[in-house]
């Protein structure tokens, strides 16, 4: 458990050495500012140019959502970051060979940074919420956005060959959240094309908490998890 | 300390290592000689539990590798060729921090700076510096928890002689306290210094096994040369086990009129050569 422990306080003393890991990991605090004390103002101002009663407020849940998922986003996206800076110095391999192991490795590496963020998220969400989502469903959103921030980290490390990759790859992997507007704006069947990704099946749980929903979330996790894990641990054998 | 019985890897399924057999006793030094993509890193790796689907036996320190749990690690010290340490942090936070990955007893840092004479640069950032700075100190980390046993992987490289040197006198040294040492190189004058046996590997297999000596010696091909003057310049050179049947050395030898003389043995890169058909460098 020492092992444990100090590999992931070496973790953070990465991040806190490094300034653009730093804003990452405080952005969503900006961003739950923002969209707190901002959206309500644009939407005034929207609602009194255009002169109808609601103009983002139907969408709220949204904002919600993406503020959900904005915390795990970053905070999996400096983890990315540490592993591949690792990888870079060869530590990923030296660090197998000590206590901490493989396994410890990655728990201090992707479980532990995802466990802190969904933490995160939550107490976020309770913070800058737009639309008082219950405790419950704010529990299962941090939860279920924790999961799709871990996959973002196992995509960057799988597919980037160092931090500069990295970052362009996470842009890739902000397409993995492109199915959280779709259930807002697309009623019809077409909407189910955007059905392998679990940002589809969080936002559809959200806006319509049903077990096959769950079940959609569950299932994609699992098989994006299994996908990437496979690419990832190729990466750092 | 170390067993390998009929020991076979693929990473392709196209064989990569075949049937490796040998045994490392306490207090050894035993080297893994041979040409890059030969399998020495390749066995190295399967030795500390990084690769796990081979076939055959290795068992180190009485644990089956592919069997290991995190605590077989207590007991291994492994230095990779290419540093691998914290590049923003100094060279005793390095230390501190893989210092708090072990249970054991650890050597103190002062300590282990001084032996690699980075005492004065403790405080100063990796990243700082120079690449035998850094093999120094990622040699020591291999050493921080007093392991038993240590994986070397080329320690000397990227030093200067004096450094080299000294990094050679430790390992004999921890060799004499007692640990097994393993060390992977293709530079066969460490070799022959250092190794108490060697084994060639090339293709995936080992093509000899023996102390330096025997296999130096086991060519029987050393020879005596010898320098005189007679209106100029000569030389001549008998086999070491015929010098009593040279009728020429003889008599310059009875006459004074040697100018120079002496034994050329064979070196391990001649022996590779010769076992294996390959230069090592």
């Amino acid at each position: 458990m020492r092992a444990l422990i100090s590999s992931f306080t070496q973790f953070w003393r990465q991040i806190s050495k490094d300034s653009m890991l730093l804003v990452v990991c405080v952005s969503p605090i900006l961003a739950g500012l923002a969209f707190r004390f901002g959206i309500p103002e644009a939407e005034k101002l929207l609602t009194s140019y255009f002169g109808k009663s609601a103009v983002l407020a139907p969408y709220y849940l949204l904002f919600d959502i993406f503020l959900g998922i904005l915390t795990p986003y970053m905070f999996c996206f400096a983890s990315a970051m540490v592993i591949l800076e690792d990888i870079d110095s060869s530590l990923t391999n030296y660090l197998s060979v000590t206590p901490i192991g493989k396994s410890g490795y990655l728990l201090s590496r992707l479980v532990f940074p995802g466990a802190i963020s969904a933490l995160l998220s939550f107490v976020i969400l309770t913070i800058f919420t737009l639309t008082n989502i219950s405790v419950l469903q704010n529990i299962l959103l941090s939860f279920f956005t924790a999961c799709i921030g871990v996959l973002i980290s196992l995509l960057i490390v799988a597919l980037s060959g160092n931090k500069v990759e990295g970052m362009a790859i996470a842009k890739l992997g902000g397409l993995f959240l492109l199915g959280v507007p779709i259930p807002f704006f697309i009623t019809g069947a077409e909407r189910y094309y955007a059905a392998v990704l679990p940002s589809f099946w969080v936002s559809s749980f959200m806006l319509a908490p049903s077990i096959w929903n769950a079940i959609g979330i569950v299932v994609t996790i699992i098989c994006w998890s299994g996908i990437l894990y496979r690419w990832f641990k190729k990466k750092i054998a | 300390m170390i067993r390998v019985k009929d020991l076979s890897f693929s990473y392709t399924g196209k064989p990569f290592l075949e049937n490796i057999s040998f045994e490392v006793g306490r207090g050894e030094i035993f080297g893994f000689l041979g040409p890059s993509g030969a399998g020495k890193s390749t066995l190295q790796k399967i030795l500390t539990g990084l690769l796990s689907d081979y076939r055959g036996s290795a068992v180190v320190n009485g644990i089956e590798v592919k069997r290991h749990t995190n605590s077989f690690y207590e007991n291994i010290g492994v230095d990779f060729e290419f540093p691998s340490l914290y590049e923003k942090l100094t060279a005793k936070q390095n230390l501190e921090f893989f210092g708090l990955l072990y249970q054991r007893k650890l050597i103190t840092i002062p300590d282990l700076l001084r032996m690699v004479h980075l005492e004065n640069d403790a405080d100063k950032k990796v990243s700082d510096f120079s690449k035998g700075m850094k093999s120094r100190l990622n040699f020591i980390k291999a050493l921080l928890h007093n392991p038993d046993i240590l994986f070397l992987d080329e320690p000397t490289s990227g030093l200067d002689p004096s450094n080299s040197y000294d990094m050679k006198k430790i390992i004999k040294a921890e060799r004499d306290r007692g640990k097994t040492i393993i060390l992977t190189t293709h530079n066969m004058l460490d070799a022959t210094e250092l190794c108490d046996r060697v084994a060639f590997i090339v293709d995936g297999k080992i093509k000899a096994l023996d102390t330096p000596h025997n296999l130096i010696m086991s060519k029987g091909a050393a020879k005596l040369c010898y320098a005189y003057f007679e209106g100029r310049e000569k030389s001549g050179e008998c086999l070491l086990s015929h010098t009593g049947s040279d009728e020429l050395l003889k008599k310059l030898i009875s006459d004074n009129k040697l100018l120079s003389i002496h034994s050329s043995e064979p070196t391990l890169n001649d022996i590779f050569m010769e076992i294996t058909g390959r230069a090592l460098q």
